[in-house]
């Protein structure tokens, strides 16, 4: 049965549609095809501070998504059982109650070469592929119970990112901005950082701002001096020719103001050419490693070729929050030695040496980060969050790969407001399925936006006579792991 | 206070169902299952707690319209087929809905957003125990 529309109604949604955006343009940043309305009222910054709904424990975010899915029983979900199993079918009673793939089936079940030893007062248990992270047990907090749906990459990585299998939800970044704006008015508020040189392969639906205004979308940083596009200046217009250009403007734009005062169209522009202005100038600097001491860059791996790429990426990142940008989200690179098939973590075979490539590349970089931040004194204002779209299954593919599994795989946090050291959920003894405290997309999202002050049933927007949220109709706040 | 301990109650019971029963579940045959009445029931619950939140009682109402229809529409299938736990979990989506309507018809609409979060809950239930989750 489908829902039948009749004329009528179709007249009455098209006018909720209409109705939504007079709504949206009452709204921060709301209007017209989501652009930043000056209505003629009040002129509102979309991008100004707004306080959060309780008092915060993090300013920032910076939201780790390991591309193409690790298989993190090899990380750091220790299974025993796995070993001992290993060579051996599948025991009938691990698949029940879900449904596996078609395309690759269900191998025997594959144990890799890792060694196991457990870290810090914690006893967390990691492999040998990431010694340098362990080395922060006791700072992080493991969800070892993470759900999601497992459809293929892109729909998983949508859902991580926005909450939904389909594209035009906004990304948990841009609800960020949109419900907390700007902390510094010289940077936009969402930042994505990559690693690689081109735009991860899930591209930029991942970042969009969906239904709320263009304005929160998150802005893809570049590798390289300049992150933005086309925002240097041209090679022969100087900086101080530019700045008695847009002077001129602003005196030209002031006298039509004061001509118009309810008018406050023009203020919005000249506003927007005063941001793009300074971020000539602060967001080169904000990612221009320069000025960071050899040791810091050493913390990072940077003088490594393997740690090179994803070291910059995360001491871009760390920059960042120090400038008060309120959500980095980072997306792993192609690593080269990571196979021939893939370059991602999407180790469907060849699990061992792609494996040993990507954590090679993030080990270093990733436990740099967390130690960097704590001596700044940063760790307690931020949350690191490693995620992914999906983790890996126990049964083997291509005889030496695993296959996707969305039924239990690990995540972690690390920063303010969180139990440190925590091991919160748990799998099956082959680590297939979550058995205890399953967390999908959607309470991990909650939760992160708790940690910021927001409550996800409070952040709103208003849109074709419905109030969403950034959490669809679902999630709940992780509460057992907040400090 | 009561109506929110019995909330509780039912998705305990619902959640204790879907421990029990997975198994079993799986074996069944669904395939004539009206998969365009379940697409319109996954659309309409992303627009049940939205327009109620928005105050919008005129969709709320309609939304519930197509919920009870397929609750009853699953109620009756899996009855048919003899599925207690499924028969089950669709009276407690009606009698939410239910209870939806009733806070809509009050102006509640922080009530009725609450209920409206427990239908979804037991629509996923249903689901857990159902539509299991696919990889790739």
């Amino acid at each position: 049965m489908l829902i039948k529309t009749t004329r009528r109604e179709w007249l009455r949604n098209a006018a909720y549609g209409v109705g939504g955006f007079a709504v949206g343009g009452m709204m921060p940043g709301g209007g017209w095809f989501g652009a930043p309305q000056a209505n003629a009222a009040a002129f509102l910054d979309p991008l100004a501070r707004k306080e959060p709904h309780f008092p915060a424990k993090v300013k920032s975010v910076i939201w780790l998504h390991m591309d193409g899915a690790p298989s993190t029983i090899d990380l750091y979900d220790y299974k025993p059982e796995l070993e001992r199993l290993a060579g051996q079918e599948i025991p009938a009673s691990f698949l029940e109650g879900i449904k596996t793939s078609t395309q690759g089936g269900v191998g025997k079940l594959f144990a890799s070469k890792r060694t196991w030893k457990q870290y810090g007062e914690s006893g967390a248990w990691f492999s040998d592929w990431l010694p340098n992270l362990a080395q922060h047990a006791d700072k992080l907090t493991f969800i070892k119970s993470s759900v999601t749906i497992g459809a293929t990459h892109d729909i998983s990585i949508l859902k991580l990112n926005t909450g939904d299998v389909n594209p035009g939800r906004p990304s948990l970044g841009s609800w960020v901005a949109y419900a907390l704006g700007a902390a510094n008015p010289d940077l936009p508020p969402y930042v994505v950082l990559y690693g690689g040189k081109r735009e991860p392969r899930a591209g930029s639906v991942n970042w969009s701002s969906g239904f709320l205004p263009a304005v929160y979308q998150g802005t893809a940083f570049r590798p390289g001096a300049q992150p933005i596009l086309y925002q240097a200046p041209p090679e022969l217009i100087g900086l101080q020719q530019q700045r008695e250009s847009l002077d001129l403007l602003k005196t030209l734009n002031d006298l039509r103001s004061a001509a118009r005062p309810e008018d406050s169209e023009l203020a919005a522009r000249t506003n927007s050419y005063d941001l793009a202005y300074r971020m000539e100038a602060t967001a080169p600097e904000a990612v221009d490693l320069a000025k960071e001491s050899a040791a810091t860059k050493a913390l990072y791996g940077i003088d490594q070729d393997a740690t090179q790429d994803m070291g910059t990426v995360l001491l871009r990142a760390r920059r960042l929050v120090e400038r008060n940008v309120r959500f980095v989200h980072v997306v792993s690179g192609p690593v080269e030695q990571a196979g021939d098939d893939d370059r991602s973590w999407d180790a469907h075979r060849q699990l061992e040496k792609n494996h040993s490539a990507h954590t090679r590349a993030i080990d270093k970089p990733v436990a740099g980060l967390l130690a960097d931040l704590e001596a700044r004194g940063l760790l307690d204002q931020t949350l690191v969050v490693w995620t992914s779209e999906f983790g890996r299954t126990p049964y083997g593919q291509s005889g030496d790969g695993r296959d996707h599994n969305p039924w239990g795989y690990t995540q972690w946090l690390a920063g303010g407001g969180i139990k440190h050291g925590l091991t919160y959920g748990r799998t099956d003894e082959l680590g297939l399925k979550t058995v205890e405290n399953p967390v999908d997309t959607y309470d991990l999202h909650a939760t992160v936006l708790q940690l910021l002050g927001l409550d996800h049933l409070k952040t709103i927007y208003h849109r074709a006579g419905r109030a969403e949220r950034p959490t669809v109709v679902y999630g709940k706040v992780v509460g057992d792991i907040l400090a | 206070m009561k109506n929110k301990t019995s909330y509780r109650n039912m998705l305990l019971r619902v959640g204790s169902f879907v421990l029990v029963l997975a198994t079993p579940a799986l074996a069944l045959d669904l395939h004539d299952y009206d998969d365009d009445l379940m697409r319109d029931l996954d659309r309409t619950i992303k627009f049940f707690e939205p327009d109620i939140t928005a105050q919008n009682a005129s969709a709320a109402k309609e939304d519930a319209a197509i919920l009870l229809e397929g609750f009853r529409y699953t109620e009756d299938y899996f009855g048919k087929k003899g599925v207690a736990d499924a028969v089950a979990i669709s009276r407690d989506g009606s009698k939410l809905v239910d209870v939806v309507l009733r806070n809509v018809e009050k102006g509640d609409f922080d009530s009725a957003a609450a209920a409206a979060r427990d239908t979804t809950q037991v629509c996923k239930s249903c689901h857990e125990l159902y539509k299991p989750r696919l990889a790739r």
